[in-house]
């Protein structure tokens, strides 16, 4: 996808979307067993096996599910308060704090700077035309 | 005898049953042993029997005088009372037990009314719900094969009922995995779109819609925390849309105009100048949209449209911060020629007129924007460079007070800077006007001393030089911007030197403001020497004025009268 800002933030996001599709997948499982078991089949051994094969793979899951929450858990965990352990040196607060958009003020000031570098460097420009 | 037995009689006649029982049976003693033979005999010859039974009340009514028998009467009615409230107890207590079986039957089936109404005795010896009831079925039990079927056909029933109700579980489980995926994909383009605005440099806070009170991510967009004090501060919430996960850009207004779509504004500025007793429009700025952010993403993506939206509200509040800074300036600044005309400020000095003027925004009208048909002629757009200049210059002094305000903030709070934050203002409009008068100044100082010297050229030796913001030199101060909010000073130094004595006058006079940049003060000392090397040692000088002007007019005929006195001079 192209709307990304690649950072390890955008990876944490990308894996709990991942973790809910396995949560959302969940469902859908436990849809089909239903089915399974309501379907009448010709043979009940094969509605035996496909049973236990989709229970199994609802534990598969729901096991998968807890495992990645818990390394989530220890990512967020181990991130508080230190800015070294990723590659974008995101660091966690500890406390909240309330962020103050600060730099802004300057940045416009910058912007006018080199509005203004321009409007002088085009009239040293004409000048200089002038006079050739 | 006869008076005797009539009396029981009419007795008897009277007597209750509950009295001729107990009667009957003292007489009688037991029925146990009684036939049918015995009882014919009995009523054959009554009077064996009834010797007896005669004679009991004989012998009673032989004791009895009659106030007796007043007595008995009392007495059978004390006995009859105690007897019929002993019965409505005895009433009383069987329906009471009855009700409270009633209660516990129902205990089964509707426990809390139950609860109610059965006695603590019975529910303490019978827990609840431990006896039930079925509703009897008439005539149907006889007739088995019927009830087999009917059971048969309930299982059925029932069979049915389960197998429904599984179909139902699995289409509900269906129905709202597919719901569920639908709002991870939401989430996640919002969460997406969330950190691109982030790592787009935003600073984002928690909080809550004031729509309906939800939890909501904000966005700081404004220059509210970077010092300004405008009363937007610039604040918005980033909204989700509910159906797409897409975020919105809502920013917070104050106030009652919250429904209304905020009309985007930006500043012009317009040089009219006098030609031929005509004012003309000879200059105009134009609008210079606010960068776009290099984000690297397609422009037509909802991301780079969200940022481009936060771009754009962040220009157009910078300009309604100017031009709302701008109109508090000029408000103070009445006496000197500004003027303040619904959304335009307009500035008359010097032969030409400022116009500041606060438009609304068009984006499909682009030849405003990019002002192309007023540049017709050359004349007509000779001042449009210096419109734009003068645009960037006051934007420019927006953004130095922005960076003097926070770096208050910024400070330890003590008194001194808490007043010195309440007390700021920004200086924008002031500068800029100021200077340009100042400029104007200088030339009319300037023009007087050559009329002077005109006038006296063939009485005096005249050298004069002027140096200009003497107080400004460009290595005493590094930072620009200082220029434009220091008062500046100039000197004008002229020695005049009479041809007739060769005394000579040391003329200085010096061009300044004051703190508000629009007054003029012209402070003038005039030294004798008598020789030029007296001047150049700067000795024996004799202060012949000193004066504070304010006014060409006056340091114009001051300084003709005193130049004319030491012309005169001996």
């Amino acid at each position: 996808m192209e709307d990304k800002a690649d950072t390890f933030v955008q990876e944490r996001l990308d894996s709990l979307h991942e973790i809910d599709c396995k949560i959302v997948s969940l469902l859908d499982d436990v849809s089909n067993l239903f089915q399974t078991y309501s379907e009448s089949r010709s043979d009940p051994k094969d509605v035996k096996e496909l049973f236990s094969k989709q229970t199994k793979s609802i534990y598969g899951t729901l096991s998968k599910v807890a495992i990645d929450l818990r390394k989530e858990v220890r990512f967020m965990d181990e991130n508080i308060g230190v800015y070294d352990k990723n590659n974008d040196n995101v660091m966690i607060l500890p406390i909240s704090v309330d962020q103050k958009n600060t730099n802004l003020g300057r940045k416009k000031m910058d912007e006018q700077l080199g509005q203004l570098d321009k409007l002088l460097k085009n009239d040293n420009n004409e000048e200089a035309g002038k006079d050739e | 005898m006869e008076t005797h037995s009539r009396i029981p009689l009419f007795k008897m006649n009277k007597l209750t049953i509950s009295q001729l029982i107990p009667r009957i049976l003292i007489e009688r003693k037991s029925f146990l042993n009684i036939t049918e033979e015995s009882l014919k005999e009995e009523i054959a010859n009554p009077e064996q029997e009834s010797e007896p039974s005669s004679e009991v009340p004989d012998t009673l009514q032989e004791i009895d005088s009659p106030q007796v028998l007043e007595d008995d009467v009392l007495d059978v009615f004390q006995t009859q009372k105690a007897e019929l409230s002993k019965n409505i107890n005895t009433a009383l207590n069987e329906t009471s037990l009855s009700l409270d079986f009633v209660s516990l039957l129902l205990s089964s089936v509707k426990p809390n009314i139950a609860k109610s109404t059965i006695s603590p005795h019975l529910s303490k010896s019978a827990p609840l719900g431990s006896l039930n009831a079925d509703r009897l079925s008439k005539g149907e039990d006889d007739d088995k094969a019927a009830h087999d079927e009917k059971a048969k056909l309930s299982t059925k029933i029932g069979e049915g009922w389960k197998k429904e109700s599984i179909n139902k579980i699995t289409t509900l489980f269906k129905n709202s995995s597919t719901t569920l995926k639908d709002q991870v994909l939401r989430e996640k383009n919002y969460w997406n779109m969330i950190n691109i605005v982030l790592s787009n440099d935003e600073v984002l806070f928690r909080t809550r819609d004031p729509l309906n009170g939800s939890r909501a991510i904000g966005i700081k967009y404004g220059y509210g925390d970077s010092g300004s004090n405008y009363h937007v501060q610039g604040s918005a919430i980033l909204r989700k849309d509910n159906t797409t996960g897409e975020v919105t850009f809502n920013p917070l207004t104050s106030g009652s105009n919250r429904s209304q779509r905020k009309v985007h504004k930006y500043i012009r500025i317009k040089i009219l100048s006098e030609i031929d007793g005509d004012y003309m429009l000879t200059g105009q700025s134009t609008f210079i949209p606010p960068t776009a952010t290099n984000s690297g993403f397609s422009s037509d993506s909802p991301a780079q449209k969200l940022l481009e939206e936060i771009q754009k509200a962040r220009y157009f509040l910078f300009e309604e911060d100017l031009f709302y800074q701008l109109t508090r300036e000029a408000k103070t600044l009445i006496n000197y020629n500004i003027s303040i005309i619904s959304n335009k400020i307009i500035i008359e000095i010097n032969n030409e007129i400022i116009e500041i003027e606060s438009v609304v925004f068009d984006e499909s009208n682009e030849d405003e924007l990019t002002n192309n048909y007023q540049n017709i002629n050359e004349f007509s757009s000779m001042h449009n460079k210096k419109c734009q200049l003068i645009l960037v210059y006051l934007k420019l002094m927006l953004c130095c007070y922005y960076k003097y305000n926070l770096a208050l903030k910024q400070k330890i709070p003590t008194a001194f800077t808490k007043k010195k934050q309440a007390n700021s203002h920004p200086l924008i409009l002031r500068p800029m006007v100021g200077n340009i008068r100042y400029e104007l100044n200088i030339q009319n100082m300037q023009q007087i001393l050559d009329k002077l010297f005109n006038k006296y050229k063939k009485e005096l030796d005249v050298t004069s030089e002027l140096e200009k913001y003497s107080n400004m030199k460009a290595d005493d101060i590094s930072n620009p911007f200082q220029k434009s909010i220091e008062r500046p000073v100039s000197n004008f130094k002229v020695i005049l030197r009479n041809h007739k004595n060769d005394f000579i006058y040391k003329v200085e006079i010096e061009l300044t403001t004051n703190e508000i940049f629009m007054n003029l003060i012209i402070n003038m000392s005039i030294i004798r020497f008598s020789s030029s090397n007296e001047l150049e040692k700067n000795l024996n000088g004799l202060n012949v004025l000193q004066m504070s002007f304010n006014d060409f007019n006056d340091i114009e005929e001051c300084l003709d009268w005193s130049i004319l006195k030491f012309v005169h001079s001996q």
